[in-house]
């Protein structure tokens, strides 16, 4: 779904990543772990260009999203993101951080498939009967669309218990609300593959279980991930695949019980030793 | 006396009716300059934070640069009769006086606001836009939906001061003959000979005009916090 060769990033003369390769396929969940300043983060962030790479490629849907002449909004809309500090829209409430998107996404996509409708009929115009081209179907009106977002929204709020909270802002939720809330949002866009990154590094260690639980929960349901984490258990509770990134490299990459148990490079056998 | 000299000017010679045609101009003025203004600093201070700019948008940098520091650096008399007896007149156009002074005061309040709503859009923390890019919002959506109304929330205060500085500038407006509250209440000094009590209340209704505009943005700030715990 997700594979990436040889890619680089530096900021300035710092070399943070220096040619990682990595394929995720579908359904896979990959942690990827290391310490502070290892890179992690960073390609995390690669893997839906929020940091441009400064060389090598990513291929998501057949593109290279690396490529700056790709549309790269077309292709976040499919890859959701979580991030430490959650990031709720602080201007919306709860529901509208969740619908607001959706519907901004789907209203752009009626007002294109409008457009080229309007298009097609001007050509149509000076065309002989046999050639002129049908119309784009238009599936949802805008009201549709909202209703379905609100719907949708509605949905998820009511699955993770926070229904009653619709109306109010982000700042009057705890930490692990707000976390829980970023998940759903990115859930709202119906992503192919989730990022997250460090979700419970910014949260009191009571709250951590609720966001480690829902985000086992969405594991369950198939959806492939991407998470940089510090929580060893979770990682080798959820994961099918680990990483351990050290100085912009993958140094060792494994199934989580052969990883955690039979590590094979120097550098994961200390790094385990003082983490575990 | 004096009272009564005043009050004959003001009243019996229909001093009240250029008071209130002068109070019109000034309001007029502050506030479409003001509305002028806000709408030349948010396009400025957008281009400004633009992080990775192309050749384009770094010539738009330069001129707004330019034209910041150009109309921060005369003072708005000067730029008054600058327009409006050497600009305009070169290039050969006849414009009321009126609509050359709200044109006037827009510009030179749009180079502070660009400089506020830049501290403005810097002042919303950089993951507010991240999130909006990473949900798959363009540069521009993400600015005008997400970063733009927070950071008017932050520089409203700001904003207020910036209205009330406006409004007391317009007071040198008649340097190109429009007729504001200051202009009126000169004439009514000048023709009753009596200064004490037309500038007097010159001063008060400004206080006044002032007080109305602090509460106004009290109310807005108070409307636009509801996002925030602490109410």
């Amino acid at each position: 779904m997700i594979e990436v060769v040889n890619l680089e990033k530096s900021f300035g003369d710092k070399k943070v990543l220096d040619g990682i390769n990595l394929s995720v396929k579908e359904g896979e969940r990959v942690a990827i772990i290391g310490t502070s300043g290892s890179g992690k983060s960073t390609l995390l962030r690669c893997l839906n260009c929020l940091e441009d790479p400064t060389g090598g490629a990513i291929y998501f849907g057949g593109e290279n999203i690396a490529d700056f002449k790709v549309d790269i909004n077309k292709h976040r809309r499919h890859i959701g993101m979580v991030f430490q500090q959650f990031n709720l829209f602080n201007n919306k409430t709860v529901k509208n951080n969740i619908t607001m998107v959706p519907v901004i996404c789907g209203l752009e996509n009626y007002r294109k498939t409008k457009r080229k409708n309007l298009f097609i009929a001007l050509t149509n115009l000076f065309k002989s009967k046999s050639k002129k081209k049908a119309l784009l179907p238009i599936s949802e009106t805008p009201a549709e669309i909202k209703k379905k977002a609100s719907d949708k929204a509605d949905e998820l709020l009511k699955r993770i218990g926070l229904f009653d909270k619709k109306d109010e802002y982000p700042s009057t939720l705890s930490g692990g609300q707000k976390q829980r809330v970023a998940i759903v949002r990115a859930l709202a866009m119906n992503p192919k593959v989730m990022l997250f990154d460090e979700p419970t590094s910014a949260l009191d260690p009571e709250m951590v279980g609720e966001v480690l639980a829902l985000i086992k929960e969405v594991a369950n349901e198939g959806m492939t991930m991407v998470i940089v984490t510090h929580e060893m258990g979770f990682a080798r509770e959820v994961a099918t695949k680990v990483l351990f990134v050290d100085e912009g490299k993958i140094v060792e990459s494994a199934p989580p019980d052969e990883f955690f148990t039979n590590p094979k490079s120097e550098r994961l056998k200390e790094f385990l030793s003082k983490v575990l | 006396m004096k009272w009564q000299k005043f009050v004959k000017f003001f009243f019996t010679y229909k001093g009240y009716i250029e008071v209130l045609d002068g109070l019109k101009s000034t309001l007029i003025i502050a506030f479409l300059g003001l509305i002028i203004g806000i709408v030349i600093g948010t396009i400025i201070a957008s281009i400004k934070i633009i992080p990775y700019k192309n050749f384009f948008q770094k010539v738009l940098a330069s001129i707004g640069d330019f034209y910041v520091w150009l109309f921060r650096g005369t003072p708005i008399a000067v730029q008054l009769l600058l327009i409006y007896y050497v600009a305009l007149p070169l290039m050969g156009l006849k414009i009321p006086s009126m609509i050359v002074a709200v044109i006037t005061y827009g510009l030179n309040s749009g180079a502070y606001v660009s400089e506020i709503m830049r501290s403005g859009l810097l002042s919303v923390d950089s993951g507010q836009m991240e999130a909006g890019r990473a949900l798959g919002l363009s540069y521009g959506k993400s600015m005008f939906k997400i970063v733009i109304p927070q950071a008017i929330k932050n520089i409203l205060p700001t904003l207020g001061n910036e209205f009330i500085t406006l409004l007391k500038e317009t007071s040198v407006v008649s340097f190109i003959a429009v007729t504001d509250i200051t202009k009126a209440f000169q004439s009514i000094a000048g023709g009753s000979y009596e200064y004490v009590i037309p500038y007097c209340v010159l001063a008060l209704c400004y206080l006044l005009l002032v007080s109305l505009v602090t509460v106004a943005v009290k109310l807005m700030e108070k409307r636009f916090r509801k996002s925030d715990r602490s109410c």
